[in-house]
C-alpha cells in the first residue's frame, strides 16, 4: 500500500521534505491537486457518509483539483508537505488516471488522503482556503465521522491516530471511535452496549486503549458487568480476558457473594485474580503452597474457604454416587461382610442424629434400618437394628468430631441415638423422625480413591 | 446449582396451581406435602428429597387420610396423625430430568433436579400425576369400605402397597379399618395377631414388644362391642 509510505514519510521526517525531493519526483502540481482532492473527498464524505470510494472519486471536481495543482506549483501553497508516491498514483504523464486505473495503482484514494497528514499538520495551514478550514472544523466537530471515513478506507489504527492528532482530535477520542466502529457487530450483540460505551467515555485513555487493542475485553466486561468498580479496571479486565465461560461464571458468583466477595482484594491488586483466585479455582490443593507465600489474612481465609468448598463439593458428589449405586455398594458390602445385605434394610439418607455430646449431632449419609416381613404379611422396621454408613472421598479422610463421637457411642453399650431430623422419608415410603430412637450396631466407612466416582473400600469402624 | 432452600421456595412458586385447587403447602424437613383437608378426611400429594450438589427427588405419592382411623392410631402411638392409604407415582420420568439409572434401585423412580427450570418440569409432572393417577386413586377409595374391598381382593403380602406402614402400624391400621368397617374377619385376625405379639413380647423381641405395648393401649377400643 502507498498509504504507509505517505504517512510514515511525513511523520518520520517531521514533514520536512525538501522541495528538491518533491520536484525530483512529481512536483508541486501533483501535491496541490491531491490535497485538494482529499479536501473534496472529506467534504463529500461528511455530507454523505455512505458514499463509496468509487462514487466519491467520480464526484471529485477535477477542475478544482487541477487548479489547486497549478496554484501549488506556482504559489507553493502546500509545499510544506508532499509525498513522492502521489504523482505515480494519481497522475500518469501529466494526465489524471481513471478510477479503475487509480485502483490498479494500489489505491490512490488512500494515497490522496494521506496528504491530509500534511494538510492537518502543516504550519502553513493558516494559508489554506475556506474549504480547507471547513474540513478542519468538521473533523473537530464530529471526529466519529472522520474515523469512520478512514476505517472505511482501510487505514490502520496507527495511521488514524496520527491523522487525528494532526486535526486536534484527542487520541482517547480517536481510540474510542476506532473501537466503536471496528466492533459495531460485536457491540450490536451486546445487550447493554450503551453501558459499555458510557464506561469508556467516562474512563481514562488507558481503558479505552485496552479495549481498542483487545476486543476480547468486551467479553471480560460483560462477565463482570454487575460490578461497577471492576468492569472499568483495565488491569483486572486484561487479567480475566480469555478466561473460560465457566470460570467467568464462577468469578461472577464469587463477586456477588454478599458474605465474602473478593472484590476489594481485586481492586487493590488486580493481578491477584489470575495469580491467586484462578489458581485456587483450578487447583484447590495449591492452597497449602499459597499459605506459605502470603500473609494477607483475607486471602488466607479465602483459600481455606475455597478448599473446604471444593473438597465438600467432591465429597457431596461421592455421597450422591454411593446413593445412586446402591447395587454396587450392596455387592461390595456383601463381599466383605457376608451377613450384611443392604436389601434386608430400609434405606434412609441424610438423617440428623444426636451424638449424646451436648446438643451435638451429625448427619448420617445412609441409615439402614432392618426390615422384616412378618407371617401376617406386614413389613416391620426394626429400629433396634440399624447400621450407619458414612461416605468419604478417601480412605485417609478422617471422621469429623461429631462423627468420631458418634462412633464412640456406637462402640459403647449406650448405642441408642435420638433422631434429630423432624421427619425423614425413605424411598420405600417409611419415615423416621425426632420421636424415634435408633440402636446403631455398626458404623461403616465407604471410601473412594480420593477423586470420587468409584467405591474403593468399605470398612466397619466398630 | 440448586439447594434445599431454593428448591422449596421454587416449589411453592411453581405449584401455585395446586394451591389454587385448595391443596395447602406444608413442608416438614425435606418433605413437602400439598394437603386438602375436609372435615373427616384429607387428600395429599407429597414427595421428599436429599440435597447433594443437586436435589435428589423421590417418593412422589398420593395419600388419603380417614380421620376416623388415624385419630385412633394417633392416641395409641402418640405420633403425629398419619395418612391411611397411599398410591406411589408410576409414571415416566420426563426426558429433561436425569433419573436413577439402576432399575433395581429402591428409589428407581427417582430423579435429579439441578435448576429452577427443572422444577417447572417437575411441577408439570406432578400435574400429570394428579390428573391421571391421584384423582383416580382418591375416587377409588372414597370410603373405608372401598379400602376393605381392595384388601379382600388382594393377597396379604400386597396390602403394604396400599396401607401406610409408618411406625409399624400397618397391621394396627388394617385391624382398625376392619373393626370400623364391621368386617367379619376382624375378630379372628385380631386374636391371632395379638396372640403373636404377646409371644414376641414375652421374649422381648424387637420390635414386636414395642408394637404390643401400642396395641395394649387400645384394649378398650378393640374389645368394645361394635
Amino acid at each position: 500500500m502507498l498509504l504507509p509510505a505517505i504517512t510514515d514519510a511525513l511523520v518520520a521526517e517531521g514533514l520536512e521534505i525538501s522541495s528538491a525531493r518533491i520536484a525530483e519526483k512529481s512536483g508541486e502540481f501533483v501535491v496541490g491537486a491531491s490535497v485538494d482532492g482529499s479536501i473534496q473527498l472529506i467534504l463529500l464524505y461528511y455530507d454523505n457518509p455512505d458514499l463509496r470510494p468509487a462514487a466519491a472519486w467520480a464526484q471529485l471536481d477535477k477542475v478544482q483539483m487541477t487548479r489547486s495543482g497549478v496554484e501549488a506549483m506556482l504559489g507553493k501553497v502546500f509545499l510544506e508537505a508532499a509525498v513522492s508516491c502521489l504523482g505515480d498514483a494519481i497522475y500518469s504523464n501529466g494526465k489524471m488516471r481513471t478510477y479503475q486505473e487509480v485502483v490498479s495503482t494500489q489505491g490512490a484514494i488512500d494515497c490522496a488522503l494521506g496528504a491530509i497528514t500534511a494538510f492537518g499538520a502543516d504550519a502553513a495551514a493558516k494559508k489554506l482556503g475556506a474549504r480547507a478550514k471547513a474540513v478542519m472544523n468538521k473533523v473537530r466537530d464530529s471526529p466519529e465521522r472522520f474515523v469512520k471515513l478512514l476505517t472505511d478506507l482501510n487505514f490502520t489504527d496507527d495511521q488514524i491516530l496520527r491523522l487525528g492528532a494532526r486535526f486536534g482530535v484527542s487520541s482517547k477520542s480517536v481510540r474510542f471511535y476506532i473501537f466503536k466502529l471496528r466492533n459495531r457487530l460485536k457491540l450490536a450483540e451486546l445487550p447493554n452496549s450503551d453501558a459499555l460505551l458510557k464506561d469508556l467515555e467516562a474512563g481514562d485513555e488507558a481503558l479505552v486503549k485496552a479495549f481498542q487493542e483487545n476486543v476480547e475485553l468486551v467479553d471480560a466486561w460483560k462477565a463482570v458487568g454487575k460490578h461497577a468498580d471492576l468492569r472499568t479496571n483495565t488491569k483486572f479486565l486484561e487479567n480475566i480476558s480469555g478466561y473460560s465461560d465457566d470460570l467467568l461464571k464462577q468469578l461472577d458468583d464469587d463477586l456477588l457473594n454478599s458474605k465474602y466477595s473478593p472484590s476489594d482484594l481485586f481492586k487493590e491488586s488486580p493481578d491477584d485474580v489470575t495469580n491467586v483466585w484462578k489458581k485456587l479455582k483450578e487447583n484447590p490443593y495449591w492452597a497449602s503452597d499459597f499459605a506459605k507465600e502470603t500473609t494477607d489474612a483475607r486471602w488466607l481465609k479465602w483459600k481455606d474457604r475455597e478448599f473446604f468448598k471444593t473438597v465438600t463439593k467432591a465429597g457431596k458428589d461421592f455421597e450422591e454416587y454411593v446413593v445412586q449405586n446402591l447395587g454396587t455398594l450392596r455387592s461390595k458390602v456383601l463381599n466383605k461382610y457376608p451377613n450384611l445385605d443392604i436389601n434386608d434394610y430400609e434405606v434412609f439418607t441424610q438423617v440428623q442424629m444426636k451424638t449424646g455430646v451436648g446438643d451435638e449431632y451429625f448427619v448420617a449419609d445412609l441409615v439402614l434400618v432392618k426390615k422384616n416381613t412378618d407371617e401376617f404379611g406386614q413389613i416391620i422396621l426394626d429400629k433396634n437394628n440399624v447400621v450407619v454408613l458414612e461416605s468419604k472421598l478417601s480412605s485417609r479422610t478422617i471422621l469429623t468430631t461429631p462423627q468420631g463421637n458418634a462412633l464412640t457411642k456406637v462402640k459403647s453399650s449406650e448405642n441408642t441415638f435420638d433422631v434429630r431430623s423432624v421427619s425423614k422419608q425413605s424411598s420405600g415410603g417409611f419415615s423416621i423422625g425426632n420421636s424415634d430412637n435408633l440402636k446403631v450396631d455398626d458404623f461403616i466407612k465407604v471410601s473412594s480413591d480420593g477423586q470420587g466416582g468409584v467405591i474403593d473400600d468399605i470398612v466397619s469402624l466398630k | 446449582m440448586i439447594d434445599s432452600k431454593m428448591f422449596s421456595s421454587e416449589v411453592e412458586e411453581s405449584f401455585k396451581w395446586l394451591t389454587d385447587l385448595d391443596f395447602q403447602f406444608r413442608q416438614l424437613d425435606t418433605n413437602i406435602v400439598f394437603e386438602r383437608i375436609k372435615s373427616d378426611e384429607a387428600f395429599a400429594i407429597g414427595f421428599s428429597w436429599s440435597e447433594y450438589n443437586r436435589i435428589h427427588l423421590y417418593g412422589l405419592t398420593a395419600y388419603k387420610r380417614f380421620n376416623s382411623i388415624e385419630n385412633i392410631i394417633h392416641v395409641a402411638t402418640e405420633k403425629p396423625v398419619d395418612y391411611t392409604i397411599k398410591h406411589h407415582w408410576k409414571g415416566d420420568v420426563p426426558d429433561e430430568l436425569e433419573r436413577i439409572s439402576d432399575q433395581s434401585h429402591p428409589a428407581t423412580n427417582s430423579f435429579f433436579l439441578e435448576n429452577k427450570s427443572q422444577v417447572e418440569v417437575f411441577s408439570d409432572m406432578v400435574k400429570n400425576f394428579l390428573h391421571h393417577e391421584a384423582n383416580d386413586f382418591f375416587e377409588q377409595f372414597e370410603t373405608i369400605h372401598d379400602v376393605l374391598k381392595w384388601l379382600k381382593a388382594h393377597e396379604v403380602k400386597q396390602h403394604a402397597e396400599l396401607l401406610v406402614q409408618n411406625n409399624n402400624t400397618g397391621m394396627l391400621r388394617k385391624l382398625i379399618l376392619m373393626k370400623e368397617g364391621h368386617c367379619e374377619d376382624f375378630e379372628d385376625l385380631f386374636q391371632r395377631y395379638v396372640g403373636f405379639l404377646k409371644e414376641k413380647y414375652a421374649t422381648k423381641e424387637s420390635p414386636y414388644s414395642e408394637m404390643y405395648e401400642v396395641f395394649s393401649k387400645l384394649d378398650d377400643y378393640f374389645i368394645h362391642p361394635d
